[in-house]
């Protein structure tokens, strides 16, 4: 475990020590590659910014409200296809093959309707999210074991007790799996969309600090947005982890028979 | 950890005879049920008659919304256009560069993490976190490198698309079963023959959707820049008529996206299947 964490912390020494080393040397241009320490330097200056924290603001209000909206369409879609054999083949060839289809070439239409503001990206955002979610949750409810319906059957359950007591904690991991990938795309996808038109977000200021050719705060801001993309995701996994304990338990359980 | 979006696009059409809830289904085996595509088609036809129709009675803005036939006709038209298929060429080679060095690099890389076990130890889950973040982003990193030119986008989807390569080349070679290579240390295989004749036919089908993924990727990736950058080929012809305010050429444009990279991946697909054979 320890040279593990030895290679990647000097892997990133490595890299950023290229880095420095290839700016320092004149052989790339100032406004190609600025040094590591003059990008790192930078952080605290774009952070104080005062379009700092508006950018933040709309680019999480699109990115969580877009994912919301595709939830709202991904997983009812998603649980009628997968609760439905016929449906399921019926669509799934459908959403697969519109769902590997760049999504942002939609964003024109959805400035059509919705205009240049954030809405349009909180729509192109809740698009590219619905497709995973739906995608999980169909995937998600076909797979829940026949054995633990019949079992709560045979119990006597009744129809809301099957949903809320059987299908809700059987497909809970999946979905939520789905929805931390719906909330990876929704972030790609608003910022992305940002660059092309928008007059605020975190994707806006990097494409316009380069446009401005403030080459070192660019790659400050884009460290910044990966970071916190980062944090999001690592946010979400503990919280799945959290909220599918019993069938980690259950796996555990299962490992140790074996 | 499995990487989730590769799962995400290898659901794909595989409908196995899944077990299925006792009630219901049974009927459809005695009626006469037509072929699952042409159902298919027809619900992408009534969906088509009713925007038609929404548009014609006007509930739909005929500035927002052009009417599907209008579309359908002109995309018919413009499919057969020299100019729009110099476009479609331009996106496939842009496509096919990037996916050739992702494809060589990505295999080379996941061999790397899989025969040094305390790299792949340390790097394999830096790659998967990498394949999970916002890659895309990063493209006025590569518009400073390489210029506002098909080279920045080449070498943004061959960036993206080598994560998932890795990911697949490493799990497919480690998954290669202990007794086969066993077989082959008795039999005195020398360490390039076992790898020839063991451990690459083993681990050729999970390469391959490993494969057919970065493919994908690097279609949508391309595409994607091309619209926003508005260079190259098919991507651009979508920015160039939204700026334009062509409202029927913009959705006749989308459309042909849609149906060429659904023709492009099926095609993927198929050859997927056809070298797993």
């Amino acid at each position: 475990m320890n040279h593990v964490w030895a290679l990647r912390v000097g892997a990133v020494l490595l890299f950023v020590a290229i880095w420095e080393g290839l700016a320092r040397s004149g052989l790339v241009l100032e406004t190609v590659l600025p040094p590591a320490t003059e990008v790192f330097g930078q952080l605290p200056d774009v952070m104080s910014r005062p379009s700092f924290g508006l950018d933040v603001y709309a680019s999480l209000y699109e990115v969580f409200l877009g994912a919301a909206l595709g939830a709202l369409f991904g997983l009812p879609f998603g649980a009628l296809m997968g609760s439905n054999s016929y449906l399921y083949r019926l669509f799934d060839p459908l959403v697969y093959y519109v769902g590997a289809v760049p999504k942002i070439v939609l964003f024109p239409i959805l400035i059509l309707f919705l205009g240049t503001g954030v809405e349009s990206k909180v729509g192109i955002a809740a698009i590219s999210a619905a497709f995973p979610i739906a995608v999980y949750t169909a995937l998600a409810v076909r797979e829940v074991n026949p054995i633990y319906i019949r079992a709560a059957r045979s119990l006597g359950a009744t129809k809301t007790q099957l949903y809320r007591a059987v299908y809700t904690p059987a497909i809970m991991g999946p979905v939520l799996s789905g929805a931390r990938l719906g909330l990876g795309v929704a972030i790609t996808a608003a910022l992305l969309a940002e660059t092309k038109v928008a007059n605020v977000g975190l994707g806006f200021r990097s494409i316009e600090y380069y446009s401005r050719l403030q080459i070192a705060e660019m790659y400050a801001l884009l460290i910044l947005i990966f970071l916190g993309a980062a944090l999001i995701n690592f946010g979400i996994s503990s919280l799945i982890r959290r909220a599918t304990h019993y069938q980690q338990q259950r796996v555990d359980a299962s490992a140790s028979v074996t | 950890m499995q990487p989730a979006t590769g799962a995400a696009l290898s659901v794909g059409s595989t409908t196995a005879a899944a077990p299925r809830p006792p009630s219901g289904g049974r009927r459809r085996r005695r009626g006469r049920v037509p072929p699952i595509w042409v159902v298919r088609l027809a619900v992408i036809g009534v969906f088509l008659a009713l925007v038609e129709l929404a548009v014609r009675m006007e509930f739909l803005n005929p500035f927002f919304v052009p009417r599907p036939t209008a579309v359908l006709s002109r995309m018919v038209v413009i499919l057969i256009d020299v100019n729009f298929l110099k476009m479609v060429g331009i996106t496939l080679g842009e496509t096919l560069v990037g996916f050739v060095i992702a494809a060589v690099s990505g295999i080379s890389l996941g061999f790397a993490l899989w025969r040094f076990r305390p790299l792949g130890d340390a790097f394999e889950p830096l790659v998967a976190a990498l394949f999970s973040s916002p890659i895309v982003l990063l493209y006025p990193i590569f518009l400073v490198i390489f210029g506002r030119n098909p080279a920045a986008i080449i070498a943004l989807a061959a960036i993206f698309a080598v994560l998932p390569t890795i990911l697949f080349t490493k799990q497919a070679l480690g998954a290669v079963s202990a007794t086969l290579l066993n077989v082959g240390r008795s039999i005195n295989l020398s360490a390039w023959a076992s790898l020839r004749h063991i451990m690459l036919p083993a681990a050729a089908p999970t390469i391959f959707t490993g494969l057919r993924i970065a493919l994908t990727y690097v279609l949508i990736v391309v595409v994607a820049m091309e619209y926003i950058l508005q260079i190259g080929g098919l991507g651009r012809v979508v920015a160039e008529s939204a700026l334009l305010f062509r409202t029927t050429e913009l959705y006749v444009s989308v459309g042909l996206i849609v149906v060429i990279s659904a023709t492009f991946i099926w095609m993927i697909n198929r050859l997927e299947r056809l070298a797993q054979r």
